[in-house]
């Protein structure tokens, strides 16, 4: 009990210490500010990138997504029966939604320019012929009236959504729906508006969803039976599909594969795009970043301890006599490993606290400067805060344990 | 022997005592067989010249090094094989050390530094404060608790450390050349505490080669080539 009070009263004869030598500890605690700084910021960085691309997928339908696209087989290569191959069709959309036990939704496109017209308003803009599914697969919802309905297939109606920015090109400040627009010579009736697309990967690069906003929706089945010459052939450009659940996502993948290649006579003129193996594949290239600001972030960590460590034992030979002297006073081998401790764990605390918000300022800077996003999140403080104190007590142990085992004799010797 | 109670024992018996070290290849023999024993309440000198093994004498009799063979019993414990933990509560708790360079904390308050070995015997902030402030009273020092060593004079500064020397009232008080780094007067003035303190019962150990200070002492312990030369009594200064 004793001894433990005054092992408590030498720890805070140590802090007393260090105030009386503030200079010793100051280079210390910029060491550990920094060290701290550059790992929170670093893991800020990181995170933030992650964050922005999961975000990117989630606004544009989520993870769940997978597209599949035609694929031109080489013409070397081309056998006969896959010059006959068509590509995607119509029937094929028909398919998977019949059969993909996996699959929740099921979206054909067809894409096409057409001349579309109005007072005062001419140009050949490109139209997406699509259907109901596609509100939920791209998670992009009409903001005004209606989107492309079940009956408008089955009807072929002569339909028209508008997205935000097409709306504000050809109808400027009006009310859109219920008027008409002439498109490829037939009259279109305007039934609904999409709300706004916006994703900003940096400030600099502008929205790049812009796209979406420029999108015109009618009935696919008004553009294949209406629009395009070739009724029979019913090319779609694309197809997107959506699992129910992560798990199913290598099924779907499999069960696409295996329902299209069956339709189209064994002859693989498709490709599968899942998103989940998108993101692992970004996750990858984005490691290679990740592990080199990891390894800055540590080696400043480092530099850190090493300054610690550098000063403590630049201070050792001029505190040799006095470690002499507190051992002839009855400091016991503890005491003194209690002294140098307590001096570089303060100095990693309290530079560790500092080094947070000194990260998040860098981070925060560092943001601003490559016009990417960031965040810093508590378990980055923690870790930052955690590595500091580990770091302290780690370089610190050596000057602490060489103090405490120093011969009184020796010390007191020591010139 | 152990049936006898300790306050009736010297406070120090060394019996057969030897220190060696290695030095290179060379073994060098500090001590060569030293026998001695130290009353209660007595002021002794010891002196020789410097090479005569003097200061690794004082080092065990300090309880700062342990001697290579023999024992040394200081008031009745044999403290010739403890632990450096050990030692260093016997120091704490036994010994006050007065040094030549006074080796004060020189960024710490003369009280702070006074109050240094009760902080390592575990004396709370309270009782330190106080005990630390009757010391320095003592030597005359109490309106400067506040000051830094380096406001003192030299004289000062080695009445700072005989404060916190007797802060713990140790057994035994030793002082390595006390006055080698001042003038006489101030030396005289010094040595005035020493018998002032031994006439209230304190057990001084003076080394030192300074035979002024020997002539003052009532026992002179002489060393030469690491054995006792010569132990005499002489009439009380």
């Amino acid at each position: 009990m004793r001894f433990f009070s005054s092992l408590w009263a030498a720890l805070v004869d140590g802090v007393v210490d260090m105030n009386a030598n503030r200079s010793r500890s100051v280079l210390q605690f910029i060491g550990i500010v920094l060290g701290v700084g550059s790992v929170v910021a670093t893991l800020g960085l990181i995170d933030g990138g992650r964050q922005q691309t999961t975000k990117f997928f989630e606004t544009t339908g989520g993870i769940l997504k997978m597209r599949i696209d035609n694929k031109n087989v080489q013409a070397a290569e081309q056998s006969a029966t896959e010059k006959n191959s068509k590509g995607l069709t119509y029937q094929d959309a028909e398919i998977l939604k019949r059969d993909g036990k996996n699959l929740s939704l099921v979206e054909p496109t067809i894409e096409r320019q057409e001349l579309v017209r109005r007072s005062g308003f001419e140009k050949r803009i490109n139209l997406s012929g699509a259907t109901p599914a596609y509100e939920p697969m791209y998670s992009f919802h009409v903001a005004e009236g209606r989107f492309i309905t079940q009956q408008d297939l089955s009807e072929s109606s002569k339909v028209v959504v508008l997205g935000s920015a097409r709306r504000d090109q050809i109808f400027g400040g009006e009310n859109p729906i219920g008027k008409t627009v002439e498109m490829a010579g037939a009259t279109f009736t305007v039934v609904g508006v999409m709300e706004r697309k916006e994703f900003f990967w940096n400030e600099a690069n502008g929205n790049s969803l812009e796209w979406m906003n420029e999108m015109i929706f009618v009935p696919i089945t008004t553009m294949m039976n209406r629009l395009s010459g070739e009724r029979e052939n019913q090319k779609v450009a694309y197809i997107n599909v959506q699992v129910a659940s992560l798990d199913q996502i290598d099924a779907g993948n499999e069960e696409v594969r295996t329902l299209l290649k069956r339709a189209h006579g064994g002859i693989e003129d498709f490709e599968v795009y899942n998103r989940k193996d998108r993101m692992k594949q970004m996750e990858q290239q984005g490691k290679v970043y990740d592990v080199t600001f990891m390894v800055c972030g540590t080696i400043s960590l480092l530099v850190g301890g090493i300054v610690i460590m550098n000063i403590l034992l630049a201070s050792f030979n001029e505190r040799v006599r006095e470690v002499g002297t507190r051992k002839a006073l009855g400091a016991s081998p503890v005491h003194i490993a209690a002294q140098f401790l307590v001096e570089s764990v303060v100095v990693t605390m309290a530079g560790g606290v500092i080094g947070i918000f000194t990260g998040i300022g860098f981070c925060q800077a560092m943001a601003k400067l490559l016009q990417q996003s960031m965040s810093v999140t508590p378990s980055m403080m923690i870790t930052g805060f955690s590595c500091a104190v580990v770091v302290g007590i780690f370089f610190g142990f050596y000057p602490a344990v060489r103090a405490a085992r120093l011969s009184p004799v020796e010390a007191l010797r020591y010139e | 022997m152990t049936s006898l109670p300790s306050s009736s024992r010297p406070l120090i018996e060394l019996s057969g005592v030897t220190k060696s070290y290695d030095q290179g290849e060379m073994q060098v023999n500090a001590l060569r067989g030293v026998d001695l024993s130290i009353g209660r309440a007595e002021l002794v000198a010891i002196i020789g010249p410097s090479g005569s093994g003097k200061s690794t004498l004082m080092h065990i009799l300090g309880c700062l090094d342990q001697p290579t063979t023999g024992t040394f019993l200081l008031d009745g414990e044999d403290v010739s094989a403890m632990s450096s933990f050990q030692l260093a509560r016997i120091r704490n708790q036994k010994i006050g050390f007065i040094f030549q360079t006074f080796n004060l904390l020189p960024k710490a308050s003369l009280l702070r530094n006074v109050e240094l070995p009760m902080l390592y015997g575990g004396v709370s902030a309270s009782e330190r404060r106080e005990r630390a402030m009757v010391a320095l009273s003592r030597v005359g020092l109490e309106q400067r608790a506040a000051a830094r060593p380096s406001e003192l004079s030299g004289g000062q500064r080695q009445r700072v450390a005989i404060a916190r020397a007797i802060v713990m009232n140790p057994r035994l008080i030793l002082a390595d050349e006390p006055t080698g780094n001042l003038d006489t007067k101030t030396g005289n003035e010094i040595l005035q505490i020493f018998d002032d303190m031994h006439a209230a019962g304190h057990t001084i150990a003076i080394v030192t080669h300074d035979p002024r200070i020997a002539e003052r002492c009532h026992r002179v312990i002489r060393i030469e080539d690491g054995a006792i030369l010569s132990d005499a009594l002489q009439r009380a200064a």
